[in-house]
């Protein structure tokens, strides 16, 4: 089987999903360390690289677009195109949950530095495995990866809901500043999102790979 | 990488003497058609002298060698020509596009390739044979069926000259119809016709400028043949009553006269005439054959 | 090789090939086919050059009987009747299996009586039914404004794209109720093919429709289902959209994104 002019067009554009993955992957991890360190300089960085993704996503858009026109693609081709230009998408917008989160820190400058309760930190943690699986599953075809990441959605959701009731409730008996429970509640939708993202971006992975869609759906159903 | 230039003198001197000798010799063939031509009209126009040329073409009587008053009037003869001609055809034709049509739809191919030769062949015998036949076969078979004293007439010249007009009807109608596109025959049969239908509504219509040409060629062949018509019709001067008598065709009577006719003659000068006449009448219609042909070509491109 | 893999269409059934087999001479050209083309639908039947494709359309209405040493096995059913038995009568056949092919092929003769030769073998019909029925049939192959002021004009006169139509017209004309188009677009511009795509769309609504086309793009936009032929083997035949958004067999992708063929 020969290698056609538009395989190297399609790899080149999965190469840019993977440098737009990459760029999306430090700005995480930026605001990762931004989390741990309260280090406020850090979000002129993240800022930065949001913009480089936004700039990267169009890029890719047109590029996907042009290959269409041209190329008329259909079948694995087809998907694989589709699937780009979604998750190129869903990137851009998982770095502007980066950039949510360091801005929700900025605006709580006067209460810094904090102790995170241990539900945010776990779910950092957690999401930067979502990221990173469904990235993977994304440039490697790995149905089986995108299945597991779509797994994990559901324990950042719990989490998400633990620390707002754990606020609320903080707020309530005055155990904590209510600039600060807010804070964390907002950081923690932010999170919650990018894990979202991430769950997105391998629901794309799974279609890529077996040509169904599987959003919308319940986990039994994927699973069977 | 290749270059595009000439490659010297001497491929464009090659080339340029073949391009010449291929036009020398198509050339060739026009100035041999011109010569003849002139050459008949040279010695044909002398007869005019003494005979008008209203006569000639308008007379019925033929007697250049009487003594007191010689005619020289060539209708007698046109008109054997024509009937002995048309008498062919009528015969010819039908015969062959049937046997053309038979050929090219209905024969497998392995009968075609025994038939196809051996029609090709039936022009290659000469026309003396053929003359011989008609004396010895089928003139004695005319008498027997009619009750005449001799078989000798117009009508065994006819069947004669259909014999000798038939591979030429036969093989270049089987090549019009076989012309015609499969396309046209595909059409046809999916549009629920059968083969019948399809020879007679489509294939023959097709093929018909080609047909056309084939029974103006096999007339020219009928109109130019001596020496079948010469041994078979009897060759009576007097004006063709009917194709049970006796007739003199154009070509006989310059075979039957010219040996034996004074040079510089006036007679002599008239034959030429007559063959001046022979000339113009099977050049058009060849002309006319090639012309149709040629159409039919560009139709079905 | 992976194993083919053939869906059975939603709908009523209208030809039913089963365990089908063609040879030409001692060369097999299709091997055991079973498909099922359902009423009212376009079916595309795809693959690469000398796949059989047009041998398989040809079987549908007995064309290949035209080559001598042409042999059918199995069964080709329409509307439940087998067309290989014995006491099939080939002309009704034809006329309830039209045909429209590669190149446009109208008869040398005057656009009326192109479409009108196909009633004129069959039973005799007064000048003035023909009339309608040329109309109507000009009508339906979107040719009829374009040519209703010269229907006695020569058909070969009309361009290429035209005479294609010409030629669905006449097909149209008997009334069948299969259309077999058999690469019907390979020698017409694009216009013109477009118009041809467009007026397969339309006549889905009263006909069955089958094409063979060696255009991918084209059976994806006029088909409903899409049967992919590969050396003379069905390996793949499901909806349109499945098949060129995620085909089963990897031959199937192969040929549809022009990796091969």
């Amino acid at each position: 089987m020969s290698e056609r002019v538009f395989d190297q067009e399609l790899k080149e554009l999965k190469e840019k999903v993977a440098g737009l993955m990459a760029l999306v992957g430090q700005a995480f991890d930026l605001t990762e360390e931004l989390l741990k360190r309260q280090d406020l300089s850090l979000g002129a960085r993240v800022a930065e690289l949001e913009q480089k993704s936004d700039q990267l996503e169009t890029d890719l858009q047109k590029k996907a677009a042009t290959l269409m026109a041209l190329h008329q693609p259909v079948a694995r081709d087809l998907r694989l195109l589709l699937v780009s230009m979604n998750v190129s998408h869903e990137l851009e917008r998982i770095a502007d949950q980066c950039l949510n989160i360091s801005q929700r820190l900025e605006e709580s400058r006067a209460s810094l530095p904090v102790a995170w309760p241990p539900e945010i930190e776990e779910m950092v943690s957690r999401t930067a495995d979502m990221l990173n699986s469904a990235s993977r599953a994304y440039l490697e075809n790995n149905e089986e990866l995108a299945s597991q990441t779509i797994g994990q959605d559901i324990f950042l959701d719990d989490l998400k809901f633990s620390v707002t009731n754990r606020c609320l409730d903080s707020i309530n008996n005055k155990a904590l500043d209510p600039a600060r429970a807010v804070m964390f509640i907002l950081v923690s939708r932010h999170l919650e999102k990018i894990g979202d993202l991430a769950k997105n971006i391998a629901e794309e992975s799974y279609y890529l790979t077996k040509g169904q869609f599987i959003k919308h759906l319940r986990l039994t159903d994927i699973y069977h | 990488m290749g270059t595009v230039k000439k490659k010297g003198v001497l491929g464009d001197l090659k080339e340029s003497l073949i391009q010449k000798i291929f036009q020398t010799s198509g050339l060739l063939a026009i100035i041999v058609l011109l010569g003849i031509f002139a050459l008949l009209l040279y010695t044909a126009i002398p007869a005019f002298r003494e005979v008008s040329l209203k006569e000639f073409l308008t007379s019925t009587r033929w007697d250049p060698t009487s003594p007191e008053k010689p005619e020289f009037g060539l209708l007698s003869m046109l008109a054997s020509t024509i009937m002995v001609t048309i008498g062919a055809l009528l015969i010819a034709f039908p015969v062959g596009v049937a046997v053309a049509a038979y050929l090219s739809d209905v024969a497998s191919p392995r009968v075609r390739e025994i038939v196809k030769p051996v029609v090709e062949l039936l022009a290659a015998i000469p026309s003396v044979v053929v003359g011989f036949i008609g004396i010895t076969l089928v003139g004695p078979m005319i008498a027997k069926i009619f009750n005449l004293s001799h078989g000798l007439t117009a009508l065994n010249g006819s069947l004669l000259l259909a014999i000798m007009a038939l591979p030429t009807i036969i093989s270049i109608s089987e090549d019009s119809l076989n012309a015609v596109p499969i396309s046209f025959v595909e059409a046809s049969l999916a549009l629920g016709a059968n083969r019948w239908q399809t020879l007679v509504r489509v294939k023959v219509p097709a093929a018909l400028s080609g047909i056309i040409a084939s029974l103006m060629l096999g007339m020219g062949r009928a109109i130019g043949e001596t020496m079948t018509v010469l041994m078979a019709t009897g060759n009576a001067r007097a004006f063709p009553q009917g194709f049970l008598q006796s007739a003199r065709t154009l070509t006989a009577n310059i075979a039957i006269e010219l040996g034996e006719v004074p040079y510089y003659t006036t007679h002599y000068y008239a034959l030429f005439a007559i063959g001046l006449v022979l000339f113009i009448m099977t050049f058009f219609v060849n002309l006319t054959a090639d012309v149709i042909l040629e159409k039919q070509k560009r139709k079905l491109q | 090789m992976e194993s083919s893999y053939i869906a059975i269409p939603e709908g009523q059934p209208k030809i039913q090939v089963e365990n089908l087999s063609l040879s030409y001479g001692p060369k097999l050209v299709l091997k055991n086919i079973s498909l099922v083309i359902p009423e009212h639908r376009v079916t595309a039947i795809i693959g690469p050059s000398g796949c059989g494709k047009s041998s398989l359309v040809r079987v549908l209405n007995r064309m290949n009987d035209l080559i001598p040493e042409a042999r059918v096995e199995g069964r080709v059913l329409i509307d439940g009747e087998n067309i290989y038995d014995r006491d099939v009568d080939l002309v009704a056949l034809r006329k309830k299996v039209g045909m429209v092919f590669q190149k446009p092929n109208p008869f040398p003769k005057s656009i009326f009586d192109n479409i009108a030769y196909g009633l004129k073998i069959g039973n005799h019909r007064s000048r003035s039914e023909l009339e309608q029925i040329v109309e109507r049939s000009l009508r339906q192959a979107a040719l009829w404004d374009e040519v209703k002021d010269r229907l006695h004009q020569n058909a070969l006169k009309l361009s290429g794209g035209q005479q294609q139509r010409l030629c669905i017209a006449r097909a149209l004309a008997v009334e069948p109720e299969i259309i077999l188009f058999d690469e019907p677009c390979s020698a017409i511009d694009p216009i013109a093919t477009a118009k041809v795509e467009e007026l397969i769309h339309q006549l889905k609504k009263d006909y069955t429709v089958v094409i063979v086309t060696h255009n991918m793009q084209q059976a994806a936009r006029v088909s409903d289902y899409t049967a992919f032929l590969w050396l003379g083997e069905l390996l793949e035949y499901d909806r349109t959209e499945k098949i060129f958004t995620n085909p089963a067999n990897k031959m199937t992708e192969n040929y549809i994104t022009g990796r091969f063929g």
